[in-house]
């Protein structure tokens, strides 16, 4: 076992274990935004709003969360497969399939095992959610217990870095184009679940509406880093500071060239008539994270809203506010500065076909070429070093690496073995 | 050339060898109804050549393919009796003289001819380069033309020089075989199909045996594309990968696989700086001299070779832009090289798991290593957290 997991099964202890009455009518919280002791504290996103950098601070702080009296559930950074399970959301690391209902109920069994205090789950699957799903989630997990957080960011800046984000799954389409189509009601052409996932008046009404607007917090994401995991540890009663971000796991958005890239990447491979899950494997989950390792070039910029895209960004940003404004639910944070849209760039800024330095070419490349396997490369780094650089990977994902690792060599042979008695 | 000849063409590198040994290839059943065989297993017998010349193998450092292929091409030249044969790899104008000499009397001594094709020195130096970079060399162009260029006396002359002091390379040969055995043909970049016609004189095979073929894959690479792969290969060589890698998923992969975009007239070539015009002038009117010199018979205009090539400012380009559908073809070359599209589509459906970025380039017996290490561990910890827990109640016991 990992070092976290160990400390999380030795503090299994009955004798600290606290009955979960005893937390809600405990002492009363010295900060107004602490949650009251046996509160779950749900973060359900929604994706490009931190989530990744909050849920690996969590992670690399488990033992003193422990410590602390906070539990952050699930064997991973971020529990995708339990969310996926539950909302009914298909899984790309699964080829498309959703997870069984298994993946959610052993996430539920851990959350309702934890001895300490309180308790935080986070993906941002969970924004997928449809009203049905919600009222499941909030039973398993306790209306009495549970409390929302959800992260928001400034639409227009939402707008650019989930187009990137669809890039960098799979799409195809130029950024003038899918913004077109996003801006226009009831066009769903690209990407259906854009507006389920950042109409955030409509996400956070969606809980609320469930679980009452006094168990909602919205986090307002700052410019300022560090500002939303401030936020959690406020409401999870932690000392300052004890959420680290680590840059690596920060999950940038592509730049535009950066995308631009991926984007005739995908568009070349559909072309090639290839399978969904190959790409998904190569380019989401090998190129793009490992481009997202190396720190931009600050010449290379993020896409920038068009002129014309202005008017009806504002409208939405706008309502937006003034619906979650008109909420009841709580704020931390300025929710103003969710409606400020930036000045579109000067004249005919394009946001297609946009070239890029050789090295962005020669980082997808060769992050293609470590996904496949055959960059593996045998080197005198001791085991222990080894041990020391995959601290963040969890003992059970390297259990399952050498399982695949011998299924794919397995039917790599198999394969060639069958091609040969094609032959003779 | 009289009847039982063998025509030895030796290239150099970048004069349209590869034009030719498809034509060569592609006719070989015309060929053999006039009486002419073209001798090896390939369009190039490149290992073969490779071998006698002592030139590594593009999958190992420093190691060349082993003699037996040398072995099999002479025995399978010696034992045509076809009345003329053909022999083309541009690998032999790497020949020192008296690897030169063993390969004549291996080839029927006084039987051999020599075809030597040229070009502008102006024309081969940034096809050269940018062949180079598919080989996986880093050096930036301008950087590598001063080397080539602008290399100090006391050091020995580049390797470059070998193939492309063409003067030299002329003599060396002719030492060998005599002057009236060697054909210097000067290739024409208005007419490509030049060459071929030229070699059917040679051969005595009626005209339009050899077919110019349209073959995208000849083609050299563009600037941006060139850069691409250049930064490609600095990447490559931080990973510290190995050379047989490189040459499967790149040199002849990706950099192969890319040549099938059709790039756009405005994307830019693979130009020389200016600076470097009046060295290159000298040296190929040095050449050229030479050659006519010599005594060799020349085909074609010689004084073509003194030709300037298109240039640019001395500005080095600095960082040049790499339009996405590059960075695509590139990346989608190296995927394709892998092999892992081979059979994909037969496994649809079927999870995929994504390793994290972390484990990507840890061989599977290291993870299986550090595995056992926390396993170790853990169960360790285990161990010592019981012992806590049952050595107190022991006590109250006692």
């Amino acid at each position: 076992m990992t070092g976290p997991i160990a400390e999380e099964k030795t503090s299994l202890d009955p004798a600290t274990r606290p009955s979960p009455t005893s937390g809600a009518a405990g002492a009363p919280p010295t900060d107004e935004v602490q949650l009251p002791e046996g509160t779950r504290l749900l973060h359900i996103g929604p994706p490009k709003t931190g989530t990744t950098s909050l849920q690996s601070a969590l992670y690399a702080a488990r033992p003193a969360l422990s410590r602390a009296g906070v539990h952050h559930a699930g064997r991973a950074r971020n529990p995708a497969a339990a969310a996926q399970a539950v909302t009914g959301r298909t899984s790309m690391y699964l080829g498309g399939v959703v997870p069984p209902m298994s993946r959610w109920e052993r996430l539920v069994k851990d959350v309702r095992r934890a001895e300490e205090p309180r308790v935080i789950i986070s993906s941002e699957f969970f924004a997928d959610a449809t009203q049905e799903a919600i009222r499941r989630i909030v039973h398993d997990l306790d209306p009495d217990r549970i409390h929302i957080a959800v992260t928001v960011r400034p639409l227009a800046s939402i707008l650019t870095s989930q187009w990137s984000q669809y890039v960098a799954d799979g799409m195809g389409a130029p950024f003038e184009r899918w913004l077109e189509a996003t801006l226009t009601p009831d066009d769903r052409r690209y990407s259906p679940t854009f507006w389920v996932r950042h109409r955030h008046d409509a996400l956070v009404a969606r809980w609320a509406d469930v679980v009452g607007p006094e168990r909602v917090s919205v986090v307002v994401v700052d410019a300022e880093r560090g500002a939303v995991l401030r936020a959690f540890e406020r409401l999870l009663g932690l000392p300052r500071d004890m959420l680290v971000a680590d840059p690596d796991l920060a999950n940038r958005s592509l730049t535009l060239p950066e995308t631009e890239a991926v984007r005739a990447f995908n568009v070349q491979f559909k072309r090639a008539g290839l399978p969904k899950p190959l790409l998904a494997r190569v380019m989401h989950f090998g190129a793009t994270r490992a481009m997202k390792l190396a720190p931009p070039d600050p010449s290379w910029l993020a896409a920038e809203l068009p002129a014309w895209s202005l008017p009806e960004t504002r409208r939405i940003a706008r309502e937006i506010v003034d619906n979650i404004a008109g909420s009841g639910v709580r704020v931390i944070g300025d929710l103003e500065s969710l409606a400020l849209v930036p000045e579109a760039p000067p004249g005919d800024t394009p946001t297609a076909d946009v070239p890029g330095p050789p090295q962005i070419a020669a980082g997808m490349a060769m992050g293609v070429l470590l996904a496949t396997g055959e960059a593996r490369r045998d080197s005198d780094i001791t085991v222990e070093t080894r041990d020391r650089e995959l601290e963040r990977v969890p003992l059970f994902v390297l259990g399952t690496a050498i399982a695949i690792r011998a299924r794919d060599a397995a039917r790599r042979r198999v394969r060639s073995l069958r091609r040969l008695g094609r032959v003779s | 050339m009289p009847e039982g000849s063998l025509l030895v063409h030796i290239g150099p590198h970048k004069t349209g060898t590869t034009a030719l040994q498809a034509a060569l290839w592609r006719g070989r059943a015309a060929l053999l109804e006039q009486g002419v065989r073209h001798i090896g297993q390939s369009r190039n017998p490149s290992n073969a050549v490779r071998a006698v010349t002592g030139q590594s193998s593009p999958y190992a450092v420093d190691t060349p393919p082993a003699m037996r292929y040398w072995h099999s091409l002479v025995k399978e030249a010696n034992a045509a009796h076809e009345p003329r044969r053909v022999i083309s790899s541009e690998f032999f104008a790497w020949a020192k003289p008296d690897v030169i000499r063993g390969i004549v009397d291996d080839l029927g001594g006084e039987r051999v001819h020599i075809a030597v094709t040229l070009r502008s020195l102006g024309r081969v130096m940034p096809s050269m380069w940018q062949q180079n970079i598919q080989a996986g060399t880093v050096a930036e162009f301008d950087a590598w033309m001063r080397q080539m260029l602008e290399r100090p006396p006391d050091k020995p002359p580049a390797p470059f020089w070998t193939l492309h002091r063409h003067d030299q390379l002329i003599a060396r040969w002719a030492d060998a075989v005599g002057t009236d055995r060697v054909t210097v043909i000067v290739a024409d970049d208005s007419d490509h199909a030049f060459v071929l016609r030229v070699f059917e004189e040679m051969l005595g095979l009626r005209d339009g045996t050899l077919e110019m073929h349209r073959d995208l894959t000849n083609r050299s690479l563009t600037l941006p594309e060139a850069e691409a792969v250049r930064a490609f290969n600095v990447a490559f060589k931080a990973e510290q990968l190995d050379r047989a890698l490189h040459a499967r998923v790149m040199r002849f992969g990706a950099a192969q696989l890319m040549k099938e975009r059709e790039p756009s007239p405005d994307e830019p070539r693979v130009e020389m700086p200016s600076w470097a015009l009046d060295h290159v002038d000298r040296i190929s009117r040095a050449m050229v001299d030479g050659i006519v010199a010599s005594g060799v018979r020349i085909v074609g205009n010689v004084e073509r070779l003194t030709d300037r090539p298109p240039s640019r400012s001395d500005d080095a380009p600095g960082v040049v832009p790499v339009p996405p559908s590059v960075a695509a073809a590139m990346t989608m070359g190296v995927l394709v090289a892998t092999g892992a599209t081979r059979g994909a589509a037969s496994r649809i459906g079927g999870p995929q798991f994504a390793e994290p970025v972390e484990l990507l380039r840890v061989p599977t017996y290291q993870v299986i290593g550090v595995v056992l290490i926390r396993t170790r561990r853990s169960i360790g910890a285990r161990l010592v957290a019981i012992r806590r827990r049952v050595l107190p109640k022991r006590k109250a016991k006692d």
